[in-house]
């Protein structure tokens, strides 16, 4: 757990100087910002479900950004080499690395708190549903920063991982609007709803907390990270 | 403190690295020295537990490099080859990481930090960003990552290519200052360096090793023969027959020139004499013509040349 901890510090320390963290931040702030502002106070609608539907979408190309350089980057400039002699576990270093994102990530959603608050203070919203989505939010992200890794921890190009990930994330995000298509099919449609990351997201913007979801959500962030772990082991024990 | 035992890494169908043994005592200072491509990083980076070997073992302080990785990453500071560091941290920072993830001693970590920064000659730059340093400085902070938390063994893949002789002399006086305290292994190309600081050298070409003998040994070996470069106009038996006879001589090796009749020589004699003045006498005697005569005194880098050069066998000259 030392070493996770380390691990995690110093990644968390890189996202603080480097710009990518923060252009990433800034956009996601001003874009949700923005739609915030158009969707939500100009329509006098008190529900945030369209702004979380939009940062989903942000998030297809934030979270590779976040998650692009954490491995590639150690490869592509050579501290692999320093990273991999030192007495570490390779779990606790895709631990580290993970977790390190996924604070960031706790930071970018901690600041879009002010949205909720304009609504509890101006309108009528229902709080259990923002709360849910939060919720969603925060699994969802998991998820995402996990296949984030899978990528990164697959090459040594940050700009493959970016891509890898980001065309994954999307894939699977756009399949959801593929089975609301095809609603009523029959047992495809049910699969391609299953596994789309979105159609889980879905329960928590309507205010109500399955462990169904809960459960895939995390069972994928298991076996990405899992994947992952793998993924680096393998070049160190096999080449 | 070393045991390496038929170590053997392929590539592919590349065999980077060929059933290489050898060991290194405690205290001692091992220079690994070859040519591009030899296999001395290959070497390295299985003892660090960065490649798994193909075939073969290594122990480090008794510790199977591949069963008990951890362990021997406990015991090991390496330098890899062409210094990988993170560029946007602060040489405290970083060095400070390293602490941490070596798990060093709280309560001390900060004093030896700073002990080490003082050794290694960076306390003027300790607060800079790595990534602005000249390549002598990041090789500093290289090396002072390695000592963090004092392991008995420093592995250093060639620690002074890419820098200007100054910083060169620098590095070496600060290895064999910790050559005091800790076994080392280096790899090097410069043969020089591995008569400045190494006791022992293990010689690998293609993978394989031509040769492992004490710096002292193999200097002996050098300074028991000289060698003089001769040319000479006079049919070449017969000139190759009266060298022969010249007091001192071990072996004339002869090389027809381009020209009929002028042929180059290589005799091989023994150091104790300057023998220029016999074979200039024995050829005029002859009624040969001297073209040209120099001496040249055999070098490491002679021995190192002949060792990697296939079907020359100049150990046993003698
Ligand atoms: N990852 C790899 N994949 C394939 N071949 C490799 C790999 N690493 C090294 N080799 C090959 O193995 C051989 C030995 O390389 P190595 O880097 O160990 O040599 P070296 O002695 O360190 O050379 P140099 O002095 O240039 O650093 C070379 O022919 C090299 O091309
Ligand atoms: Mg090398």
């Amino acid at each position: 757990m030392k070493n996770v901890k380390t691990i995690m510090d110093k990644e968390i320390r890189a996202y603080f100087t480097s710009p990518m963290a923060y252009t990433a931040l800034c956009l996601f702030l001003l874009i949700s910002g923005v739609i915030f502002n158009s969707n939500i106070l100009k329509e006098h609608s008190s529900e945030m479900i369209n702004l979380f539907i939009l940062m989903i979408y942000l998030f297809i190309m934030i979270i590779p950004a976040l998650t692009m350089h954490l491995f590639a980057e150690e490869r592509r400039s050579g501290t692999i080499e320093l990273l991999m002699t030192y007495p570490i576990q390779d779990w606790e270093v895709v631990m580290g690395k993970f977790l390190a994102g996924f604070a960031l990530f706790m930071g970018m959603l901690l600041l879009t708190f002010h949205f909720p608050l304009f609504l509890l203070m101006w309108g009528n919203p229902d709080p259990g549903a923002i709360l849910a989505g939060y919720l969603g939010l925060i699994l969802l992200g998991g998820t995402f920063l996990s296949i984030g890794m899978l990528a990164t921890s697959s090459t040594k190009s940050p700009n493959v991982a970016f891509i890898m990930a980001a065309g994954v994330l999307f894939g699977l995000t756009v399949i959801g609007q593929v089975a609301i298509n095809f609603a009523g099919t029959g047992a495809i449609a049910d699969f391609v709803s299953y596994i789309s990351i979105t159609e889980h997201f879905r329960n928590f913007t309507m205010g109500t907390i399955n462990s169904k979801d809960i459960v895939f959500y995390l069972s994928v962030i298991f076996f990405a990270l899992f994947a992952s772990i793998r993924l680096v082991e393998m070049r160190r024990w096999k080449n | 403190m070393i045991e390496v035992e038929s170590l053997t890494k392929s590539f592919g169908d590349t065999v980077a690295v060929k059933d290489v043994s050898f060991n290194v005592e405690s205290g001692e200072v091992l220079g690994l020295l070859g040519p591009n491509g030899a296999g001395k990083t290959t070497t390295i980076r299985m003892l660090t537990g960065y490649l798994p070997p193909t075939r073969g073992t290594a122990r480090i302080v008794g510790y199977d490099i591949f069963k008990d990785s951890l362990k021997v990453r406990r015991q090991i500071g390496y330098l890899p080859e062409n210094v990988p560091l993170y560029n946007n941290m602060s040489v405290n920072t970083f060095l400070n990481f390293v602490a941490r993830v070596k798990d060093t001693e709280v309560r001390t970590r900060n004093d030896q930090i700073d002990e080490i920064l003082l050794h290694c000659g960076l306390r003027e730059v300790q607060n800079k960003t790595i990534g602005k340093l000249s390549k002598g400085f990041k090789q500093r902070v290289g090396l002072a990552q390695a000592l963090i938390g004092n392991p008995m063994v420093l592995i250093l893949d060639e620690p002074t290519t890419g820098l200007d002789p100054r910083q060169i002399a620098q590095i070496r006086d600060l290895i064999k200052q910790l050559a005091s305290g800790h076994t080392i292994i280096l790899s090097t190309h410069i043969l020089h360096e591995v008569s400045m600081v190494c006791d022992r050298v293990v010689i690998i070409h293609n993978g394989e090793v031509v040769a492992q003998d004490s710096v002292e040994n193999l200097t002996k070996e050098l300074t028991k023969t000289q060698m003089t470069y001769i040319t000479i106009h006079g049919p070449l038996k017969l000139v190759k027959e009266s060298l022969k006879t010249v007091e001192g001589v071990l072996v004339v090796e002869s090389h027809p020139g381009d020209v009929e009749d002028v042929n180059n020589f290589i005799v091989h004699a023994q150091l104790e004499r300057d023998i220029r003045e016999l074979i200039a006498k024995c050829v005029v005697n002859s009624g040969f013509g001297l073209l040209e005569l120099k001496s040249h005194a055999l070098s490491l880098e002679d021995i190192f040349l002949q060792l990697t050069t296939k079907g020359a066998k100049p150990m046993n000259l003698n």
